[in-house]
């Protein structure tokens, strides 16, 4: 895949569309992805990597060739969720009733079920809809997407004690969370 | 209890984690995000410039004079900077001096020396002044010789 884009890269400088459809054909699965966990909302993820995407054409000749070309495309995608995500804050509320329906039908183990896009959706917005933006990206982008430390510093721009105590604190805030809600649920029952 | 309590949240945690983690969200239509982005690329670059005509000049010539005036405007710009730090420098200079010279003490000697000089100066012309107001007295004396001289004094 590098030496694909060691050859795509510079027919997109000099102006190659069909090299940047190339690109994002091998990119947008996993921009989507990302963009979705951040945002938990399909549409709203889409818009998000479409307008990433256009960002990385205009601005193609400031990607650095000796680094890693999917860290800098995650950083603008990223940027782009985190705009939509500011505008977007206000989503409706998912109860704990609604995740243990979800998680009902899936067991750890099973690993042929997949889930759909909905319930993904759910979920994410489930762990993240409380949390700070900063702990929300970080625990997204290390528990979820299962990137890195190194790669969340160069994506996020933070330092390396910045990404651990915020994806600490968020796993803590979520884990309280969810203790809420199994104390509420013994309660009524 | 507590204990326990914050166990199961845990693991309730890490089942969901572990949920997401295994299940990427998915495209369903691997062509639209491709299709919309070209087509808003096109669009972008056959949008006309919000300057008009001006903003992409066909005339070869009309491209070197705008460059011509840029460069010159430019050059401008640095000439009235360079005047204008030399004029500063020079008026600096010049205060500078003007203090400096009021402030030495041979300044204040000189001073001095020209206000002495002024003295010597009027100390001579009232000396004149008095010789001539000796004058006609002197020739009053001569015309009355038995006056004393002591009552021709001013």
């Amino acid at each position: 895949m590098k030496e694909d884009l060691q050859d795509i890269i510079p027919n997109i400088i000099s102006g190659d569309q069909k090299a940047f459809r190339t690109l994002m054909e091998q990119f947008q699965q996993p921009a989507f992805a990302l963009a979705f966990r951040i945002l938990g909302h399909e549409e709203e993820a889409k818009d998000a990597v479409q307008e990433g995407f256009i960002k990385i054409w205009q601005n193609i000749r400031t990607y650095t060739p000796g680094k890693k070309f999917s860290s800098w495309m995650f950083r603008i995608i990223s940027n782009c969720a985190i705009d939509r995500l500011r505008k977007i804050r206000r989503q409706h509320e998912v109860r704990y009733e609604e995740v243990a329906v979800t998680l009902g039908k899936f067991s750890s183990d099973d690993t042929d079920t997949k889930m759909d896009n909905r319930e993904i959706a759910q979920l994410v917005q489930f762990l993240a809809r409380d949390l700070p933006e900063k702990q929300q990206l970080v625990f997204i982008l290390r528990d979820i997407q299962g990137m890195e430390s190194i790669e969340v510093q160069e994506i996020l721009g933070l330092s390396e004690n910045t990404v651990k105590s915020n994806l600490h604190h968020g796993r803590k805030t979520i884990r309280q969370k969810i203790e809420r809600m199994f104390y509420q649920e013994r309660r009524e029952s | 209890m507590n204990q326990q309590k914050e166990n199961s949240a845990g693991d309730a945690l890490q089942r969901i984690v572990r949920l997401l983690e295994r299940n990427e969200p998915l495209l369903a239509d691997t062509h639209e995000i491709p299709d919309n982005v070209m087509q808003k690329i096109r669009e972008l670059e056959t949008k006309p410039s919000t300057l008009g005509w001006f903003s992409r000049p066909t005339n070869m010539y009309l491209t070197i004079a705008q460059r011509f005036l840029t460069a010159a405007s430019v050059c401008l710009l640095i000439l009235y900077g360079v005047e204008e730090f030399s004029v500063l420098k020079k008026m600096n200079t010049l205060e500078q001096q003007t203090s400096s010279v009021q402030i030495h003490p041979a300044s204040t000697i000189a001073r001095r020396l020209a206000n002495s000089r002024n003295m010597a100066t009027s100390l001579q012309r009232n000396f004149l002044l008095n010789k001539k107001l000796l004058i006609p007295h002197k020739y009053l004396s001569v015309a009355r010789e038995n006056e004393p001289l002591n009552t021709m004094q001013p």
